[in-house]
């Protein structure tokens, strides 16, 4: 087992609006190892997403993190300063997000932006500075980088632009990477291609990637390990190929049913019924709890998340629990 | 399903948290409420000449008149009481600014909204005919189409809808627009509705703030308008002075001391416009999701 | 010469859509005084034909920019076609003239995004009922319980009437969209996208709800989505469209088990699937390359930059959807040399 590159530990975050405070991550506990992909799944609202900003440290008013610890290589990010944060942003941690332009800007050209992305964190000549700029777009598969370099976000097409936002991510050889939905915008044919890359490259660097998405079938071929959130929760984790194979969660169990391939086609898919509930009216206890079937008066108090650094599940019925070894 | 407040409620529970705007409403309010009981309350009827004693004329506030009751105000030159005068004629000027307001609104908000919704050449010439009445002043066109039309409540109220329908009309067609590729539309027509149905119920209600927010500015524009066309003579005849008209009366004994018969029918109108405008600003910061945090 | 063919319940007869952004005024001045003007035209759906039988559920698959939503549009009676011609049992959807009018209720539409498609402004019991009233399906006096039978068809309680969309969740509005369309008492439902912007334990909920409807009324649909996976599991044909182009056409069994057109084929190997063994080693084909762009398509087959088969009459002649090549499935494949059945 590498050694843990990302601790994250009991991370609540949370949100003041104005129908009252709520907490879209609560008590989220898991690790990264180095050069591990670790998916991160959840529908909206689920907090996924914030727990990828928390990390970073890039909660903003009315949202803080309350409590929790993120440790990167031992090092504690919560409550660093402003200008900490920044200085470890890009170089030890970086992220892409679902929509490019969120870091692209559309006025620069994609070299004045990756020089500025380099400048940032290291003092690189001209020339090499070019140079590692064309290395890391070509690694991303762009074709003819050294003459693209010079254009704008605007003269590349969507899922070019994102390659352009993943090369901006490599380029200070962060060693954990966010990916929020990176591919969720794009066409099949290009998130395919994008996958495979990102594999190949997060293998061949050596980066950690926690990698969020809402769809099952492409965090599941991407990560080695899943991090299931519901309600704000991590409700199970463990290696992919077990979790997928067997649940524990009823609600895992339902979010795979859910999917058109696990029924013939035409008949009825297995259905969770209602919807998630809102974060600021949460149910008593499991959060999921109306909405499964499995559900008795044990389920009206919070179930912990199982110990353990293999499986966890936070359930008071996980599913055949008695086949677990 | 969560059950929210209603649209209103929260936006007066937004609204009261500016002061000056709700400090600012209470003075509309005020001075619409004294125009409206302005005959129940002011201590003399203006228009009624059997009322008016010429030997009161051009008196200083304080005079106690023939009648025997205080002209607070002072009297103007006809020796009518200028605070009934000033009430009556802010009626005139509120009534003429709404409905005025009101007319460029209706006639203009659909324009926009139908040009908008057809596209093509009908949008092309509408809209071009509104950006060249645009660039007139508004106040050279009201003034052409006064001299034109003639004096009275409705020319003049002619006047002002055609100086102020064209704004109403670019807002609708700007908001229309974006209204109009929205799906909820494609959805009407694919019904189909009648194009009607889709632009009245569908279209306009959903460009109705930023109507609004021009609906504040105008009416405040319109009494301004209307007090300008009446300094100048064109605006309503001398038996129903608005407060432009008062203005006017009272210029020629600016410098000769009697700076009353000018200046409160003027102080009249300003506060009422300021009052208006400062309840437009908040409504329109309200309103416009450009400004929401 | 073979007998004509028994008309289906939709009949896409060579529809094309082309887009023209207006010409503005300097423009055309310029264009006076010589200059040259670049026209713009997107030719979004050029000569596409197909028919739906009643009763069927066919699945139109593309990615984003290939024109299947437009077609959908087209035959839903939003816009009008350029040239061609869509129709239902005969009846034209759309008349011509200068401006088109949507002919029919007897196609309506449901769209991708309920937050949208949904008046924020009008109440569900008046979106529902609107049309019908409109048409003369429903009198005032029983516009009330029509609006509860057909909340309670979709799964929505009668209340629900009273409420503003935004009261709703994303799966309740599609709902609520679902209700609309299917109050005017359609033959044809016209689907564009119509789970993709929802969460995947909804998205399960919608797709029970399209099946239990097919069952119940009997509906034929047209049923346009970028995913694959939905499409396997609600059509029973399948229609895939490459830069205003349909490459494919057939049964869906057969489409996704023994693809003839290279496009197809490497679509379906480029769908991430649920990866459950222990081992099992992830591997894409991914298509080489991006879907040129619909302003300036290529000469010949429109796939021909990105496909491993092409030759010298790929750049050069566009492939037919081959006539019906196969009598008993109707599967058809516009390609010089498509796949063999490997199966």
């Amino acid at each position: 087992m590498s050694p843990v590159l990302l601790d994250v530990s009991g991370l609540t975050t949370r949100f003041a609006t104005r129908a009252g405070s709520l907490n879209a991550v609560e008590d989220v506990s898991f690790t990264v190892a180095e050069g591990e992909i670790v998916g991160l799944v959840g529908e909206s609202g689920s907090g996924k997403s914030v727990t990828g900003f928390s990390i970073l440290g890039l909660i903003d008013p009315p949202g803080r993190i309350v409590s929790g610890s993120v440790k990167l290589n031992g090092r504690e990010l919560v409550g660093l300063s402003h200008a900490e944060l920044r200085s470890m942003r890009g170089r030890e941690i970086a992220m892409v997000f679902q929509d490019p332009s969120a870091t692209l800007n559309p006025v620069l050209t994609i070299e004045t932006q990756m020089r500025l992305a380099i400048a940032a964190h290291e003092n690189l000549g001209d020339a090499a500075a070019r140079a590692r700029c064309i290395e890391v777009l070509g690694a991303v598969g762009i074709p003819d980088a050294a003459r693209r370099i010079e254009a704008y976000p605007h003269q590349f097409s969507g899922g070019m632009r994102q390659r352009v936002a993943i090369a901006i991510a490599l380029l200070n050889r962060p060693k954990l990477i966010i990916c929020d939905e990176p591919t969720t915008a794009l066409d099949v044919s290009i998130q395919a291609q994008i996958l495979t890359e990102m594999k190949s490259l997060a293998a061949r660097l050596g980066t950690a990637m926690i990698w969020i998405s809402h769809d099952l079938a492409t965090v599941s071929s991407v990560a080695s390990r899943i991090l299931v959130m519901y309600a704000g929760r991590l409700i199970e984790a463990g290696p992919m190929a077990q979790v997928l194979r067997q649940p524990h969660h009823p609600y895992t169990r339902g979010l795979l049913g859910s999917l058109p391939g696990m029924a013939p086609p035409g008949e009825d898919l297995v259905q969770i019924p209602g919807t998630m509930p809102s974060l600021i009216d949460l149910p008593k206890g499991c959060a999921f709890q109306p909405r499964c079937g499995f559900a008795d008066a044990q389920c009206a108090t919070m179930p912990a998340l199982s110990a353990g650094a293999g499986r966890r599940v936070r359930c008071h019925h996980p599913l055949a629990a008695e086949t677990v070894p | 399903m969560t059950e929210a407040a209603t649209p209103l409620a929260r936006f007066w529970g937004e609204f009261r948290n500016n002061t000056v705007a709700v400090i600012a409403l209470g003075v509309v309010i005020a001075i619409s409420a004294l125009a409206i009981a302005a005959p129940l309350i002011s201590p003399q009827n203006p228009y009624d000449l059997a009322n008016l004693v010429l030997m009161d004329a051009r008196r200083p506030p304080g005079f106690v008149g023939s009648k025997g009751f205080t002209h607070w105000l002072g009297t103007d030159a006809q020796g009518r009481d200028l605070l009934s005068a000033i009430l009556y004629g802010l009626r005139i000027s509120i009534q003429i600014g709404l409905i005025a307001g009101a007319i460029a609104f209706a006639l203009g908000a659909t324009l926009g909204a139908f040009a908008a919704f057809f596209g093509g050449r009908i949008e092309a010439l509408i809209m071009r005919i509104i950006d060249l009445q645009l660039s007139f002043p508004a106040i050279l066109l009201a003034l052409v189409l006064a001299a034109l039309l003639g004096q009275g409540k409705w020319p003049l109220i002619a006047a002002l809808v055609t100086a102020q329908y064209a704004y109403f009309a670019r807002t609708a067609h700007g908001a229309a627009s974006a209204e109009r590729s929205k799906d909820y539309v494609d959805a009407a027509l694919s019904t189909p509705l009648a194009a009607r149905r889709v632009v009245f119920r569908h279209i306009l209600p959903n460009c109705l703030p930023p109507l609004i927010v021009v609906a504040t500015v105008q009416v405040a524009n319109s009494i301004a308008l209307e007090a300008t066309l009446s300094f100048l003579g064109l605006g309503l005849p001398v038996t129903e002075p608005s407060l432009g008209m008062l203005i006017a009366n009272g210029f020629q004994y600016m410098l000769s001391g009697r700076y009353w018969i000018s200046i409160y029918p003027g102080v009249a109108l300003i506060v009422l416009i300021v009052a208006i405008n400062l309840v437009g600003d908040q409504v329109r910061d309200q309103l416009n999701p450009r400004l929401k945090r | 010469m073979m007998a004509t063919q028994p008309a289906k319940l939709v009949e896409v007869e060579a529809v094309s859509k082309r887009f023209t952004p207006q010409v503005s005024l300097g423009d055309r001045l310029a264009a006076l005084l010589g200059s040259p003007v670049e026209t713009r035209t997107v030719h979004a759906v050029d000569r596409v034909s197909f028919g739906i039988e009643a009763g069927e559920v066919l699945g139109l698959v593309g990615e984003s920019g290939c024109g299947k939503s437009t077609l959908g549009r087209v035959i839903a009676g939003i816009h009008p076609p350029s040239e061609g011609r869509a129709s239902i049992a005969g009846v034209t959807v759309m008349g011509d003239g200068r401006t088109p009018l949507k002919r029919t209720t007897r196609i309506q539409m449901v769209f991708q995004d309920p937050f949208a498609s949904l008046d924020p402004r009008v109440r569900i019991g008046e979106t529902i009922s609107e049309g019908p009233l409109a048409h003369g399906l429903v009198t005032r006096a029983d516009a009330q319980d029509y609006v509860t039978r057909w909340l309670t068809a979709v799964g929505l309680p009668a209340e629900a009437a009273g409420r503003f969309p935004h009261q709703f969740s994303g799966g309740q509005r599609q709902r609520v969209a679902i209700a609309r369309a299917l109050a005017m008492q359609p033959d044809v439902l016209v689907c564009d996208e119509p789970v993709a912007s929802l969460d995947v334990s909804i998205q399960a909920q919608i797709i029970n709800l399209f099946l239990k409807l097919r069952r119940e009324l009997g509906l034929t649909m047209l049923f346009i989505s970028h995913d694959l996976g939905v499409v396997r599991h609600l059509c029973d044909r399948v229609a895939i469209m490459y830069l205003g182009r349909i490459v494919e056409i057939g049964p869906a069994a057969q489409i996704f088990a023994t693809p003839r057109h290279p496009y197809t084929r490497a679509l379906l190997d480029s769908v991430p699937k649920l990866v459950t063994g222990r081992d099992e080693l992830v591997t894409f084909k991914p298509i080489q390359g991006e879907l040129p762009s619909p302003l300036s398509p290529p000469p010949g087959c429109h796939f021909h930059q990105r496909c491993p088969r092409a030759e010298a009459r790929c750049r050069s002649e566009a492939p037919e959807l081959a006539g019906r090549p196969d009598a008993v499935t109707g599967h058809a494949v516009a390609c010089h040399f498509p796949l063999a059945d490997e199966a």
